[in-house]
């Protein structure tokens, strides 16, 4: 009966609920599946999610919390499995936005590494571009196979009270989680095998098929049968399971740096018939560390040489280096600006206002509404060093201010955006509660060809009112439905 | 003039080195004051040297270990015309000219990476008075060569105080240290006054009792509107000349290290240049 | 086209479940064995030999059984326990995941899981009895996965290869275990029923006793359990089957047949003459040289193999 899972559901009418009107009543694209859990009780709800949490260890989805020890705690990522559903011409704004955001990012990273007409035209700041701490200039006066840089991006966006979707974050460096959005996908299928037929939902898993012609599109001139491999930093590393996912998904090597070294400019990885040529490799491992002789000395995760081989144009990175210099939170708010640059048109998808504290007036206006905003640094991400005004102690504001005026370039501040909240079975009530949710786009970029995965991965943060949504504080997913 | 110019480098491990991959950044540059006419390299590995350009155009020599060693010697013979011009004459634009130039929003982007502070050249403010900056009715080319005198002054020349990892905070305090220190401040505080500067490595005469004659030795290079690219070498309180044989420039040592090794070994290692120029 | 690294993994995670399968099977014969044993028996001796063969000091024994059987099995603080080496092969199992088929992956990390689980509930010796029925379930699901679900190429070959090399080691050990129980039997107690019951063990402990039994239509006794665990070509548990499987796996993975002199191959095929043409009467006054010579050609063989092929 759907009184018994949804009879005692709390709705705040301040939130964009995105199942509920502010009247409880159900939003249309949910009818069919509310009518679907009328035939279940908690009970059935309690055995499903404790099914999905076996299927998930048994697969060893699992991800790494950087701890002390070497090796970290192995946790599964929470999964809920009342799904989001996403209209499909909701669906079509994103998509077209986020791609018009990803061709604007590619053609800024490819000026400012080359002829900086976007700053000799004074619509960029010169000094915010060249104090990123991404900016390198290793990336300078090269121009990389097929002229693109962010060949896969994760675009975070919100839906606030209004409404409407804004950005978050442009994460343009190696965004992670895109195996979440299949393995969720497979376990809801086991689930509700019966609620998929009586929805149009679309595929997700054409994703490893179209990264690897992403990958394919891309290769050094002259390669007409690339081989594509996967660097990982390892069987530690927080997201090993989805590198080893997409690896064999896609049908390619997964390697690690010391599987692979450089000769003569060209790439070579160790198998036990000798050396074998590498074309193309979409690497997890950050910049600092994806070639000792140019970056950090002692990197033992990365390949030494790379970077001669990779300007040399004989093999291609994915992503390239140096596109922190587009996600950088600073640069951020000069995406709309970019956006109508490069491309002569309106951003689609809005920015969340933003305050740089550099500037005098809106630093001003930081230090004095500090309760009211968000302020984060503009160089981290997971989470990692923000903080909530509106959650925090007079000591940790405090503090913060004191950070924000000991290096203004670092620190941005937004206002409070009031994620959306979705029914997420909660544990503890065992009931159904009202949580945050976000939603990572991804994109993928290729030689001559684009693509939007028709999903993406819904986060949801666990605990009561808290807007933190990434895995390492905590957060959950939820399978992602676009209506075809 | 014609130098014969040898660098001999050698390379000891306590332990064997499974996996070893070099690279030398010691061969001159061809510019319009000097040319290589001939040139040798030979590694005790015999391995076949692989070369390549770096990101400042500069020609690297990567030497690729394919079986495990204790040892590594490399030895560089070069031949160099040098030209004997003199030094560049800094004086040929207008004091104004020259600011305006240095103003320039275009020209500061174009040099940004000359412009931009580096870990070893960022100075923190609070020792920003400890030197002259450009008065804006000065002539850059005084203002540097007053420069290159106060950096000259300012320090001690004194081996091993300090390393190849020294920041010039540091050396605020210590007044002293080697050609690269006297470089990295000198580069610091002529990019604070929005002056392109760069890190320069290379080889010197070593007839005339420089200082740093008997490694490579390190120097700096400004953008002087009108002039160009001069040589300072505030180690020796000079501008360069015939007797400086320019390797690589770069922003700061970093770029311009003769040496660098990415290595799979445990245990001590000793490391040992040799260089010798002869001026014929 | 296969990486050495996963080469390496591959073997090694063939090498530790064979391992296991050995170290449990042995620890439950020989202890299970020890209770309906011959009363002259030394209940001392059989957790000494069980605790040499997974690699720990004999003085051990001073504790009681569960307190060995424990750290034999699932003690996270004994880096030879049963559980460490299923980890371990559970790690080269992650390290190769991309190579291997999902469901063979899931297999080794659930069979981990349950294991583990082992640490969470009170330990005795029926717990022991459970966990070594939950080894051998688990090793012919995965051995079957093994064979079911990888290509037929290096992948399972180099996989094989660490389950064979494994397994001649394992049964050597175990037969140079005996042969010292043997040894140590007082004079007096010489008696065939002592004897019987070791040979017995021998061939339980290698999961040979009914073919056995059944290929001589006899009881065991020492001529027959020595020439079947080591010259029977038919039978997979003995040392001539594991080397000439070894054999046909390397050829998979060094792709030719016409190999140096030097090689693993070579010397494989050898010892493999050596098994062939050697008759019991010539070594079995001195079985347990001739088992250590053994033991140590396998060792050398598996030395050059992963110098060859494995190293990265």
């Amino acid at each position: 009966m759907s009184t018994s899972l949804f009879g005692n559901y709390e709705i705040d009418p301040k939130i964009f609920d995105e199942a509920f009107s502010p009247h409880k009543k159900q939003r249309i694209q949910y009818e069919k599946l509310f009518e679907e859990l009328k035939n279940y009780s908690f009970t059935d709800i309690n055995d499903l999610n404790e099914y999905a949490r076996r299927s998930f260890i048994n697969q060893g989805i699992t991800f790494n919390v950087y701890s002390d020890q070497d090796t970290g705690i192995e946790r599964i990522f929470p999964f809920d499995i009342f799904p989001r559903i996403i209209p499909q011409q909701e669906w079509q704004q994103i998509e077209k936005g986020v791609l018009q955001r990803n061709m604007a990012i590619n053609l800024f990273l490819k000026d400012i590494y080359n002829e900086k007409k976007i700053l000799k035209d004074k619509v960029f700041p010169t000094d915010l571009l060249f104090s990123c701490e991404f900016y390198n200039k290793h990336m300078l006066n090269f121009i990389p196979n097929g002229e693109i840089y962010t060949h896969v991006c994760g675009t975070d966006l919100i839906k606030h009270s209004d409404g409407e979707y804004y950005v978050l974050e442009d994460n343009a460096r190696c965004p992670s989680g895109v195996s979440y959005v299949m393995s969720n996908r497979d376990t809801m299928k086991k689930i509700f095998s019966h609620v998929f037929s009586r929805h149009q939902v679309q595929s997700v898993h054409e994703y490893p098929d179209q990264l690897l012609a992403t990958m394919q599109s891309v290769a050094p001139v002259g390669v007409d049968d690339p081989v594509c491999v996967l660097l990982t930093p390892g069987v530690y590393n927080s997201a090993y399971y989805e590198h080893a996912f997409l690896a064999l998904n896609m049908g390619i090597q997964l390697v690690e740096g010391r599987d692979l070294f450089v000769d003569k400019n060209f790439v070579y990885m160790k198998t036990i018939y000798g050396p074998k040529r590498v074309d193309v490799i979409y690497r997890r491992v950050d910049d600092d560390f994806i070639d000792p002789l140019v970056f950090r000395p002692d990197s033992r995760l990365g390949v030494a040489g790379l970077m001669s081989a990779y300007r040399d144009g004989n093999v291609t990175l994915m992503n390239a280096p140096g596109t922190g210099a587009a996600d950088d939170k600073a640069v951020y708010t000069y995406l709309p600006d970019i956006i109508k640059y490069y491309l002569g048109e309106e951003p689609i998808i809005k920015n969340v206002q933003t305050f740089r504290c550099e500037k005098d007036d809106e630093l001003k206006y930081v230090l004095e509404n500090i309760e009211k905003l968000v302020i984060k640094p503009v160089d981290q991400s997971g989470g990692y060093g923000i903080l909530i005004g509106s959650n925090s102690t007079k000591l940790e504001r405090e503090n913060m201010k004191a950070s924000i005026k000991n290096d203004r370039r670092k620190y941005i501040a937004q206002p409070i955006m009031s994620l959306s909240v979705h029914p997420t079975y909660i544990d503890e009530t065992s009931k159904y509660e009202q949580r945050h949710i976000d939603l990572r786009a991804f994109t993928l970029m290729g030689n001559d060809r684009q693509y939007v995965l028709k999903g993406g991965l819904t986060r949801v943060a666990l605990s009561r009112g808290n807007l933190m949504v990434n895995s390492s504080q905590g957060g959950g997913s939820k399978d992602t439905w676009v209506l075809g | 003039m014609e130098y014969k110019i040898s660098y001999h480098s050698h390379n000891q491990y306590f332990n064997t080195v499974k996996d070893g991959i070099f690279e030398f950044l010691v061969l001159p540059e061809n510019n319009e004051d000097q040319l290589v006419s001939t040139w040798k390299i030979k590694n005790s590995l015999l391995e076949e040297p692989f070369y390549y350009f770096n990101i400042f155009g500069f020609r690297v020599c990567r030497i690729k270990a394919s079986k495990p060693f204790s040892e590594l010697s490399l030895e560089m013979k070069v031949k160099v015309q040098k030209n004997t011009r003199g030094i560049t004459n800094g004086l040929l634009w207008d004091t104004q000219k020259c600011h305006d130039l240095l103003q320039d929003d275009i020209f500061k982007i174009d040099q940004h990476l000359f412009l931009q502070t580096t870990p070893f050249t960022s100075l923190s403010e609070t020792n920003h008075h400890l030197f002259p900056s450009l008065q804006a009715d000065q002539h850059p080319y005084k203002y540097l060569s007053h420069l290159n005198t106060t950096i000259h002054q300012f320090f001690t020349y004194t081996p091993n105080i300090t390393d190849v990892h020294t920041k010039v905070n540091d050396l605020i305090e210590l007044k002293k240290g080697v050609c690269q220190d006297y470089a990295h401040l000198m580069i610091a505080i002529a990019r604070l006054n929005q002056i392109p500067a760069r890190y320069v490595s290379g080889f010197l005469n070593q007839g005339k009792g420089y200082l740093g004659a008997a490694k490579m030795h390190a120097w700096l290079e400004c953008y002087v509107p009108g002039a160009g690219w001069i040589g300072f070498d505030p180690t020796n309180h000079l501008k360069t000349d015939e007797n400086y044989i320019k390797v690589a420039h770069g922003c700061d040592y970093k770029d311009c290290a003769p040496i660098k090794g990415v290595i799979k070994t445990n245990g001590k290692q000793i490391t040992d240049h040799e260089v010798v120029v002869h001026a014929q | 086209m296969m990486l050495s690294r996963i080469a390496n993994s591959l073997f090694w995670m063939g090498r530790y479940l064979e391992r296991i399968e050995h170290m449990a099977r042995f620890s439950k014969v020989q202890y299970y064995s020890s209770l309906d044993a011959p009363m002259s028996l030394n209940k001392k001796r059989v957790l000494e030999s069980m605790l040499e063969m997974n690699g720990l000091p004999k003085n051990f024994c001073k504790h009681t059984d569960e307190e060995v059987l424990f750290h034999i099995s699932i003690a996270r603080t004994n880096s030879y326990s049963i559980l460490s080496c299923l980890n371990a092969a559970r790690e080269n199992a992650r390290g190769a995941r991309d190579t291997i088929s999902s469901e063979l992956w899931e297999a080794i990390n659930t069979y981990y899981n349950k294991l583990n689980d082992y640490n969470t509930k009170p330990f005795d010796t029926d717990e022991f009895i459970d966990i070594v029925e939950l080894i051998l379930a688990n090793s012919a699901i995965i051995k079957g996965l093994i064979d079911n679900t990888l290509f037929h190429r290096e992948e399972r070959a180099l996989i094989c290869e660490g389950i064979h090399i494994e397994r001649a080691i394992q049964i050597s050990r175990i037969l140079i275990a005996k042969l010292d129980d043997i040894a140590h039997i007082e004079k007096s107690n010489l008696e065939s029923a002592i004897e019987t019951f070791h040979w017995g063990t021998l061939l339980k402990s290698a999961e040979s006793f009914d073919m056995c039994h059944r290929f001589y239509r006899k009881v065991p006794n020492k001529l027959n359990s020595l020439e079947f665990l080591l010259f029977n070509f038919e039978f997979p548990k003995s040392l001539a089957f594991n080397l000439a499987q070894a054999e046909r796996h390397l050829l998979t993975i060094a792709k030719t047949k016409n190999d140096v002199n030097s090689s693993p191959l070579y010397f494989l095929g050898k010892l493999i003459a050596k098994i062939r043409y050697t008759k019991l009467e010539e070594v079995s006054d001195d079985m347990t040289t001739f088992a250590n010579n053994n033991l140590s050609d396998i060792y050398r063989i598996a030395a050059g193999l992963e110098s060859k092929y494995l190293s990265y």
